[in-house]
């Protein structure tokens, strides 16, 4: 873990009208580094994760990742150097099958999308992948189930697959884990632990032992701002994030 | 300059008429998020209830009155048993509104016939007055100052008014306006058949100018679309600007250029939706 | 069981082969024209539906690009010569052009918005037609097209009969076209647009480029029916660039299933059946089409094709996406 860091941001601000929801926003990951974005409702985390991947722009500052400055990019130039999201609400392709969701994450990145006159029964080279992720995931048997049929918990399931299909480089997982239940939960962190360890990885978590399942370090958002980033005891400590949370997290970290 | 100020008149007047016809459009939009295209058969079969009661009753102001509350009828009649039932289905109110925009206008054909019909003007409205030395159709005065009117009522009814409030919350979010206990579903009724309301009025006193004819509504609507977009859709003062403008362009563009002034109409709106997808004072939906 | 696709193919081949042969053999020219205008109809509804059912892009000015083919191929073939290869090379190309400009401009917008903008570009078209009289004919238009002139080729498509036979040789091609765009990865691009475009942009496809592609190509398409359309018809005017022509195009796409080939087709065969039909016995075609529109949305909105697929699954004309089972073909 040496080197440039995966993803700089620097100086970041957003804001909708008089409302500033980002606040001079200093955040950097390194590569291979797994990072827990926690912070109160409201804090701007979502908001933090859609103008680093182009779907709201920035108002000033600058984001880099792996060397490329990022910040005026359109989202898919973004994501074919290497970046890969989830949604806090699912956003799937719902009147589509399993396995034409996979395959349409297959080949986000690859010229074969333009392709319009072989059919794509014959693209081997995204069936036999998709077919090896259904395995891997479990998720075989539902091939042809339509997404919208599939249950809450699966399609949150399908919304981390999809990230994964892209072999992205850096990837951002906003909150992976939100409505499911405890088996779903434990599901969903074994896959994310078994994700090859070079892949750089920033998370918005509410569950706490999710979080720290998951991650080395912990960046706290606060209206905006990003009040401090350390490991678990160093934000625990922290003075800010006691007053804030009302000692509620910072007990919680405590416990655990 | 007595050429320019009657064109100016003729242009005032016929943004007044525009308004008139748009204003429902829009708020229909605003609530309802659909362009109901059925908002044209209003304007038309509106003038033609209204000529047929002039015919029987030799009023104006009858005429005037059947026309508002025969649309207001129908148009509460699609609301609340057709469009209700597709609530957030965009595409099935647009292809729904389509098709009540041909079944009326052909009903209207078969019963009306194709030749073009107008309205006379009320007695009193029917000569010229004097103001400055020139001569103005009493008429298009008496359109400009009902244009103003309305213009001011709805205004004050919008921003004075509880109902006013609650029309624009329903419109800003029709959510949050539910959850704080307006009666969403009777505000869009109520809106729904204003508009058809007040755009069958527009018919009758648009009868005197341009009249009745087949495809008029088609004509009507295609005009009320582009002010509505280009206003912004749910903007009052938008429809209200976008009518003036709309007027101007088209009234001048016929004294200019007889040969294009159709389609200069479409390349302005189509430019502003360019720069502006949400058209001049609307807003991101 | 691997003998069972090929079973279908033959099958698929046979229906095309009587589809070409039986209607000229047998039927009267009436019938035969009315056959003609279905399959140009057909190939229209189609062009509509990779832009609507497939991408979800609701276009309501289609007929621009059926009308800027025909006008082109009038014009041509009045004015410089009668050859079907330069004619159709003209008009597509000219249509094509046009698709380019209008889809820079349209592709920023979506929803009603989208629909708005392009019903008003066509109506922009339409008013050029209808006002510049010295080029377009105006409101008369431009008669008296002749049949094409298929030279160097040894046919003629001159009578009813043969004039079918051509036609009917381009939807074959057109539709053999469109079944495999829409199966090839461009084709779910496409549907991945119209289930999800955040979720597009941020699997890396640049969604803006994928619209205007599409765009243009079902415009090309919509060409090809119009410049079929005004050799059959033999003359053009504004209504081939009107809203009612759009609408009309509209209405068998809904009508018969948007997202599915077939529904296209079986859309447009009810609508041109309804439409010349029903002309016989009243004059009150608008109203018909007003009435088939609203019963469609209230009872049918996946179209007329789904709900028969429903109703007799075992009747089904489409084949389910090929590489559902573990062994893709």
């Amino acid at each position: 873990m040496s080197g440039a860091p995966t993803l700089s941001i620097e100086a970041l601000n957003k804001s909708f009208g008089a409302l500033r929801v980002l606040v001079d926003v200093d955040l950097s990951v390194a590569a291979g580094e797994r990072r827990v974005l926690i912070g109160p409702n409201g804090a701007g985390k979502t908001t933090l994760f859609n103008v680093v991947t182009g779907l709201l722009a920035a108002d000033s500052g600058s984001i880099t990742m792996l060397g490329h400055d990022i910040t005026r990019l359109p989202t898919h130039r973004r994501v074919s150097l290497g970046l890969a999201r989830t949604f806090q609400i699912t956003a799937l392709f719902p009147n589509l099958t399993l396995r034409r969701n996979l395959l349409l994450a297959l080949q986000g990145c690859s010229r074969t999308k333009f392709s319009m006159l072989r059919p794509m029964s014959a693209q081997a080279q995204l069936l036999g992948p998709a077919e090896e992720l259904l395995e891997q995931w479990d998720m075989a048997d539902q091939r042809d189930a339509l997404v919208k049929e599939l249950s809450y918990g699966e399609q949150r399931q399908v919304e981390i697959l999809l990230a994964i299909a892209q072999r992205p480089k850096l990837l951002l997982l906003d909150e992976p884990t939100a409505g499911l239940s405890p088996a779903e939960t434990a599901r969903v962190v074994e896959v994310i632990r078994a994700l090859p360890r070079e892949l750089t990885m920033l998370l918005i978590e509410h569950d706490m032992d999710v979080a720290f399942q998951l991650a080395d370090t912990i960046s706290v958002l606060h209206m905006g701002q990003v009040l401090v980033t350390g490991d678990r005891q160093t934000v625990q400590l922290d003075q800010r994030v006691r007053e804030i949370y009302l000692g509620q997290v910072a007990e919680k970290l405590a416990l655990s | 300059m007595t050429i320019l100020t009657i064109q100016g008149l003729n242009a005032l007047s016929y943004g007044m008429l525009l308004f008139l016809l748009s204003v429902g459009m829009t708020l229909t939009f605003g609530l309802l998020r659909i362009v109901n295209l059925t908002h044209g058969t209003y304007y038309l079969v509106g003038g033609y209830v209204g000529l047929a009661v002039l015919g029987l009753t030799r009023s104006f102001l009858a005429g005037l009155l059947a026309a508002g509350l025969a649309m207001g009828a129908l148009g509460l009649c699609t609301e609340r048993w057709l469009f209700r039932r597709y609530a957030g289905n965009e595409p099935a109110q647009v292809l729904l509104s389509l098709g009540l925009l041909f079944l009326f206008g052909d009903l209207a054909l078969g019963v009306w016939g194709g030749s073009p019909r107008t309205i006379p003007a009320p007695e009193g409205l029917q000569g010229a007055v004097e103001i400055g030395g020139q001569f103005f159709p009493a008429y298009r005065l008496a359109l400009v100052a009902i244009g103003l009117v309305v213009a001011l009522l709805l205004w004050l009814l919008l921003e004075r008014t509880k109902l006013g409030v609650m029309v624009r919350a329903a419109v800003d979010d029709a959510d949050l306006a539910q959850a704080m206990r307006v009666n969403v579903p009777l505000v869009m009724t109520g809106v729904f058949t204003f508009g058809a309301l007040l755009a069958g009025v527009a018919g009758v006193l648009g009868g005197p100018l341009i009249g009745m004819y087949p495809g008029g509504d088609f004509d009507v609507l295609l005009l009320a679309t582009v002010i509505v977009i280009l206003g912004g859709m749910g903007s009052l003062r938008g429809a209200f600007v976008g009518a003036l403008l709309i007027g101007l362009i088209d009234t001048l563009g016929r004294s200019s250029f007889p040969e294009f002034s159709l389609f200069a109409i479409f390349a302005p709106m189509a430019l502003i939706l360019v720069i502006r997808p949400t058209g001049l004072f609307g807003r991101r939906t | 069981m691997t003998w069972l696709p090929w079973v279908r193919r033959v099958g698929w081949a046979g229906l095309a082969a009587l589809l070409l042969l039986v209607p000229p053999l047998v039927l009267p020219s009436f019938y035969v024209n009315l056959a003609t205008k279905v399959l140009i109809f057909a190939i229209l509804a189609m062009s509509l539906d990779l832009l609507l059912g497939y991408t979800g892009l609701w276009s309501f000015g289609h007929a621009a690009f059926f009308g800027v083919a025909a006008y082109a191929v009038g014009l041509f073939t009045l004015r410089v010569q009668n050859n079907f290869a330069l004619a159709i090379l003209v008009s597509l190309g000219a249509t094509a052009l046009v698709a380019a400009v209008f889809g820079l401009l349209v592709l920023r917008t979506r929803g009603v918005y989208f629909m708005m903008l392009t019903l008003a570009l066509a109506q922009v078209l339409w008013g050029v037609a209808f006002k510049w009289r010295s080029v377009t004919g105006g409101d008369d238009g431009l008669p008296a097209i002749p049949r094409p002139d298929l030279s160097p080729l040894p046919f003629k498509a001159v009578t009813s009969a043969d004039f079918y036979v051509l036609t009917a040789v381009v939807f074959i091609l057109v539709t053999v076209l469109m079944f495999l765009i829409t199966r090839s990865p461009f084709g779910h691009s496409l549907e991945g647009i119209r289930e999800n475009e955040v979720r597009m942009s941020a699997l890396g496809y640049n969604v803006w480029l994928h619209g205007y592609l599409v765009y243009i190509l079902s415009a090309v398409f919509a060409g090809v029916a119009g410049l079929l359309f005004v050799y059959y018809n033999g003359i053009v005017s504004p209504t081939d660039l009107s809203v009612v022509r759009s609408a009309e195009a509209l209405l068998m796409v809904v009508l018969g299933g948007g997202g599915t080939l077939f529904g296209p087709i079986f859309g447009a065969l009810v609508v041109v059946l309804l439409q010349n039909l029903v002309g016989i016995y009243t004059e009150r075609w608008l109203t018909i089409l007003g009435l088939v529109y609203v019963l469609t949305v209230l009872f049918a909105p996946r179209g007329i094709y789904d709900a028969i697929r429903r109703r007799f699954p075992l009747a089904r004309l489409q084949p389910r996406a090929r590489y559902a089972s573990s062994h893709p073909e």
